[in-house]
């Protein structure tokens, strides 16, 4: 076991991160835009930042053009991409994007696995949202798109716990915040809360990244239980970090279904079996589209 | 043009995307088996199969003649037979045996460790022509010395065709069947006859096979006190009231905390409101709730 670390140590690690070189420049005025309410973004100054570096450019327009996003006609520009994309979504996979650039460097996980689930949970929980006509549902996606963020900096930050709480999870089916939590005193959840704290993350996003594996869900807003039921069906569906839970789930004794269904009634219509066979295409796509994103 | 979502994907023009949608949407309602959007081009071949079958022009009549005739019922179990043929072999589901192996008999054999001693019973209900049930034989035997050490089990198997049983008894299969089999498991259960496989007599002792029509109450009254029910693609045969009834009966004849195995991309929704859906890595099952576990 590592020693354990404190949340002071954390967020002093985080703070010298705007130093490491290879932090993208973009990071810093994205995150000026993200504080700002979706209708008062210029488009315009998206186009740009995506347009900063080509590698990014080409990820936008791969995502503008996926199946995953329903478009019908071929996006060809930036500025295309951007606002088939849409703001919200496209927010957040500039951001997944900087904190995957972090991980250069640190060999503690494939990327690609990473990506898949950050994408999955994204798309389930915006479709799981609009089943139970939650008000929000791309607002609903940036939250799925981001939740694990804190396992990015975990990586990054102290790469050695985090491989071996991986490597744990793997070895004895654990889930990987209680296997953090036994190498280093602390969990992804936690790693991720300071980021959004320091980088000011939009509210919704910064309380799903802590408290996505928590133990009840009345006392926090129904972003965190979609992302946590969905969380838990994508690592069911095989997308988790690269191994499976061998565990039976029955959903609806999960805390964060009743904690649901207060304020979403639609919640006790959803079929909830063919939720779970549709998502198989959704998987696939997800797939296909990080693997020609990464190249793999 | 409408939103297919990521049937859309599938490279089909919209008319032909809407009809099989159509058609997914109906099979799932009367059958309760469903096709996720990247096995529509599945569908539509069997769909294509019909069509040469009953000279439908196009398939956009082939559609309108099942949603709307009254004789859509014998087409769309014909349809269902195109849809489920095939599908017979060892270790067929892999997903749904690895669950069986790792989650559903530890937990069994957990519940009933206060019994004076642990029996297990697994019907396989709808057998056909014996893959499954020497499937599962195998794996239980494989569980004899570590989680089935001390305890007994009977596997029990039915089907309604007389010829389908008897192939079953005779236990020998062909290349095509065992294809899904380990090397090892196939050395160590079956032995070569004339090119072919003969399952071994210590497999072939653990499973009683016999005829049983699930529309007969009386004996279905007797099926009782199962741990397993495992009753693949056989329910979309059944419609409406004969179907809850069928049901009801696999219901009642489990122990409480016994699970139901249906088909892959098969549900009970609409159709059973005492089961519980229940999620494992990559298969979904029911289950009976476990509150009277124990006492029988």
């Amino acid at each position: 076991m590592t020693a354990s670390v404190t949340l002071e140590e954390l967020r002093l690690r985080i703070r010298k991160l705007d130093a490491v070189p290879t932090v993208p420049a973009i990071l810093r005025p994205l995150l000026a835009q993200l504080h700002r309410p979706p209708e008062e973004v210029q488009i315009e100054s998206l186009v740009g930042l995506v347009a900063v570096e080509n590698s990014l450019a080409a990820k936008c327009l791969q995502m503008a053009n996926s199946p995953l996003f329903g478009r019908a006609q071929a996006v060809s520009s930036i500025r295309g991409a951007v606002i088939a994309l849409g703001i919200q979504r496209l927010q957040g996979i500039l951001l997944s994007a900087c904190m995957v650039n972090l991980m250069r460097g640190t060999a503690g996980m494939d990327v690609t696995l990473l990506w898949e689930h950050s994408l999955a949970c994204a798309l389930v929980s915006q479709q799981f949202s609009r089943r139970i006509r939650h008000s929000d549902p791309e607002k609903v996606y940036l939250t799925g798109l981001l939740h694990d963020i804190g396992l990015i900096l975990g990586l990054v930050t102290y790469p050695e716990a985090i491989r071996d709480a991986l490597a744990t999870g793997r070895a004895q089916s654990m889930p990987l915040d209680v296997a953090e939590r036994a190498s280093l005193g602390l969990t992804h959840c936690e790693f991720g809360g300071i980021v959004a704290e320091e980088w000011r993350l939009p509210a919704e996003v910064g309380e799903v990244i802590r408290f996505h594996h928590a133990a009840s869900f009345t006392e926090h807003s129904d972003y965190v239980a979609i992302v946590h039921l969905c969380d838990r069906l994508c690592q069911l569906g095989g997308l988790g970090y690269g191994y499976s839970l061998m565990e039976e789930a029955n959903l609806a004794e999960d805390p964060a279904w009743p904690a649901l269904l207060r304020h979403h009634p639609d919640l006790r219509q959803l079929d909830l079996a063919r939720f779970t066979f549709e998502l198989e295409s959704y998987f696939v796509e997800v797939k296909r589209m990080v693997a020609v994103l990464f190249r793999v | 043009m409408p939103d297919f979502g990521l049937a859309q994907a599938q490279g089909f023009d919209p008319g032909t995307t809407a009809c099989l949608l159509k058609i997914r949407d109906l099979i799932y309602q009367v059958a309760g088996i469903f096709q996720a959007d990247n096995r529509l081009s599945f569908l539509r071949d069997r769909c294509e199969r019909r069509i040469k079958a009953t000279q439908a022009p196009s398939l956009e009549d082939y559609c309108q003649s099942l949603v709307g005739s009254p004789g859509r019922s014998q087409e769309i179990r014909q349809l269902l037979n195109e849809i489920t043929i095939g599908e017979t072999c060892f270790f067929r589901n892999e997903p749904q045996l690895n669950a069986f192996r790792q989650i559903v008999i530890p937990q069994l054999v957990q519940m009933k460790s206060r019994l004076p001693f642990v029996h297990l019973r697994i019907w396989s209900a709808g057998c056909s022509t014996g893959e499954e049930p020497y499937t599962l034989a195998m794996l239980m035997l494989e569980m004899a010395n570590t989680v089935l050490r001390g305890r007994t089990f009977e596997i029990l198997a039915t089907d309604l065709n007389e010829r389908s049983l008897e192939k079953a008894k005779l236990g020998v299969y062909d290349d095509y069947a065992v294809r899904n089999l380990a090397l090892p498991l196939r050395e160590k259960y079956m032995r070569s006859v004339n090119g072919r496989y003969e399952v071994t007599e210590a497999v072939k002792a653990k499973v009683n096979f016999s005829r049983l029509n699930f529309l007969d109450d009386s004996r279905m009254l007797f099926m009782k006190a199962m741990d397993v029910i495992l009753c693949c693609n056989v329910l979309i045969y059944f419609e409406g009231a004969a179907k809850r009834r069928v049901i009801s009966h696999f219901y009642n004849n489990l122990n409480p905390g016994g699970y139901f195995y249906l088909g892959y991309s098969e549900s009970l929704f609409g159709f059973n409101d005492d089961f519980r859906l229940i999620h494992f890595p990559g298969a979904t099952a029911y289950r009976k709730p476990e509150r009277e576990a124990g006492t029988r």
